[in-house]
């Protein structure tokens, strides 16, 4: 299989009837890159994946690996594996000859096909002995994952196009596999671009996200630039800033922003896109943070609330807290020990972590919580 | 109340197991064992109501008589060409149809006409449409394709004809049923592993499908097997086409013999009773693993 040095993905668009399933999509990977494409369902996360598989046709745009255009070659030529949400196991074959069936179109020795089927479930530690002369129906749900993947990593493809291969395992094993799935890209270097619409698998695995949104790519960046700095209050909605504080411009130094909350209290924040210079003092934005950074610890920016709820997460506690002078405004606040309902309380916020965006009233105001404690806490 | 759902269902006695079979115990009963039965015995006397003594020489008589048992081959000669042609043409049709095509309604409609239009229908239909003088021969004719009409009717070749227009819509569907509903991402796993479409569709889809073109097979035989307007209407039944219904009728109604039709509607019974039984064996041994991963969508 051809090896890749550099893959190009250059303004690829799908349209299905009037809808741009996916539009003027970019992106450059470089050999031993793992990618994620991150983003809820119907963003063309997947239909990016089965483009670049060549599964679906492309309506403009092209895809060239190593400077050679491919993407007018049929699936089957372009080298490339994938491993299916559904694993798609060939289910009148066993295990062995699942893994068996890519090797045979790529006319090799049946030495050589044993060697190679034999590496592979070793890889995905899936016991040969014991497994091998199965039926995918006579495995469990984890067994299965380890066999799509052993039977794609068999042909070593050029690039490996993983889609949302852990969303149909349950919590316990999806961790183990995400180890896995870290672990194999370490020992093999596989190119690997992996759909999924969890932020902590895409944040844990990847070297670089791609954040999408209708068909668009939203942001690319490190997981630490996603994390840390989303340029967007679609991304830092994604990435957990569920607090959306609206609060009106007052000054400005540099990057650092003086604004004003609709109470009268007075904090410092930070931009961190650069469509924001031309924001003039009395102009509504919204200055967001991510509930972990708003703690009683931080001495700076301090706002003060009233007690509302109080959840326990492990190791913090989590209280939703209603802002003195308007109570309408809730923002979410962890601490290390338990505050009383009811009781006042004082948290700060440091202003590298207090983010502005443009006033959205999509986003405004109602506290958004993510209901799941995963993306809560990743 | 919870603690009575909660509680394990409690078992069934044979008495009411049997109380509730009873309604299709009785039906089955009814209109299937009984007239078997009858027929049976019937087949194993002589005379017109089947007086005396059992005996086999209904049985004798027809395996004895080469006019008789000839009509097995010559049944076999028009049932298996016309079922195999069927499914030749029902598999590939379904495979390009399996994802849905433009006017799928419209061209699905039209495929199951014939269904619902009778064999007496279709087979007069075709007198006129496949005749010497019908347009069929007529158009060939004035398009200088031809100079004398060509012979569609009133042979072999028309009861094959007869057979497929009727059964072919049902084993299409059926078919079509069966490939579409293989999960659609094992044939893109098929190819992002290597394979070829046409490889996809050998190692693949059809074993997929085997057990569902083994069980149209078998549907479509016995209805071919036991053809019986067609063969009379748009066949030869004195020749080409005596099959064994035609025998069977004649000895009933023509000879007044009908224990010997009975013996011989019971043997074409068995005959089809064998080929089901020797295609599913076939199919149990060549579809193992097929029938086994058909829960998860694996």
């Amino acid at each position: 299989m051809q090896t890749i040095q550099k893959l190009e993905i250059r303004q690829i668009s799908r349209v299905f009837g009037a809808n741009a399933a996916l539009h003027e999509f970019t992106l450059e990977i470089d050999g031993g890159m793992f990618v994620s494409l991150l983003g809820p369902s119907g963003c063309g996360k997947s239909t990016a994946l089965n483009c670049i598989a060549g599964l679906l046709d492309l309506s403009a745009g092209e895809i060239r690996l190593n400077g050679q255009p491919i993407h007018h070659l049929s699936p089957e030529k372009r080298g490339f594996g994938m491993v299916f949400q559904n694993y798609a196991l060939f289910p009148h074959m066993t295990v062995t000859n699942n893994v068996r069936y890519g090797l045979e179109t790529l006319h090799m020795p049946k030495s050589e096909q044993d060697r190679r089927i034999g590496w592979a479930l070793d890889l995905v530690q899936l016991d040969e002995t014991e497994f091998g002369r199965r039926y995918p129906a006579q495995l469990s749900g984890g067994q299965q994952q380890r066999l799509a993947l052993a039977r794609t990593i068999a042909l070593e493809p050029g690039l490996l196009l993983l889609d949302e291969p852990l969303s149909n395992l349950d919590a316990k094993l999806r961790g183990e596999m995400r180890l896995e799935i870290k672990r194999m890209h370490q020992q093999l270097g596989l190119t690997t671009l992996y759909v999924t619409h969890d932020q902590s698998e895409a944040m844990s695995l990847s070297d670089l996200v791609v954040v999408m949104r209708k068909g668009r790519i939203e942001q690319i960046g490190t997981p630490q630039e996603i994390y840390n700095c989303p340029r967007s209050l679609y991304v830092a909605d994604f990435m957990g800033y569920s607090n959306r504080l609206p609060v009106t411009i007052q000054s400005r130094e540099g990057n650092e922003w003086q604004v004003q909350t609709e109470a009268g209290v007075t904090l410092r924040a930070t931009t961190t896109f650069d469509g924001s210079n031309d924001w003039q003092p009395g102009q509504s934005v919204l200055a967001c943070s991510r509930p972990d950074d708003l703690t009683p610890e931080q001495p700076l920016n301090r706002i003060g609330g009233i007690v509302h709820l109080v959840e326990y997460l492990g190791k913090t506690f989590e209280t939703v807290m209603r802002l003195t002078g308007d109570e309408s405004v809730q923002l979410l606040m962890q601490s290390a020990e338990a505050p009383t309902p009811g009781h006042d309380i004082s948290a700060g916020i440091a202003p590298d972590r207090l983010l502005l965006f443009p006033f959205d009233p999509a986003f405004a105001g109602k506290l958004q919580r993510h209901d799941s404690p995963e993306a809560r806490h990743a | 109340m919870l603690k009575t759902t909660l509680s394990a269902p409690r078992p069934r006695t044979g008495l009411e197991t049997l109380v509730l079979l009873l309604p299709a115990l009785l039906l089955v009963l009814a209109i299937f064992i009984a007239p078997f039965l009858f027929g049976l015995n019937l087949s194993l006397h002589t005379g017109y109501r089947g007086e005396g003594a059992a005996t086999l020489t209904n049985y004798t008589q027809f395996f004895s008589d080469p006019y008789l048992v000839d009509s097995i081959s010559i049944t076999f000669q028009v049932a298996l060409p016309v079922t195999l042609f069927t499914l030749f043409i029902s598999v590939p049709l379904a495979y390009f149809m399996r994802r849905g095509i433009r006017f799928e309604r419209g061209i699905t409609t039209l495929l199951i006409l014939p269904l619902t239009l009778g064999n007496v229908m279709v087979a007069e239909s075709m007198l006129m449409y496949f005749g010497r003088q019908g347009w069929f021969n007529q158009a060939l004719q004035s398009v200088g394709l031809i100079r004398q009409p060509l012979v569609l009717v009133h042979n072999w070749f028309g009861v094959e004809l007869a057979l497929f227009i009727q059964n072919f819509p049902f084993v299409f569907l059926m078919i079509l049923g069966y490939l579409s509903g293989i999960n659609p991402d094992l044939e893109r796993a098929s190819r992002m592993l290597g394979a070829s479409q046409w490889r996809t569709f050998r190692r693949v889809i059809l074993p997929l499908a085997l057990p569902g073109i083994a069980i149209a097979f078998c549907l479509n035989f016995v209805a071919n097997f036991s053809v019986f307007p067609s063969a009379v209407l748009v066949g030869r039944p004195d020749d080409q086409t005596r099959v064994l219904s035609v025998m069977a009728w004649r000895s009933t109604y023509e000879q007044n013999n009908p224990p010997l039709g009975t013996a011989i509607a019971l043997t074409m019974g068995v005959i089809e009773l064998l080929v089901v039984a020797c295609v599913l064996w076939g199919r149990s041994r060549l579809a193992r693993g097929a029938t086994l991963g058909g829960g998860k969508g694996a």
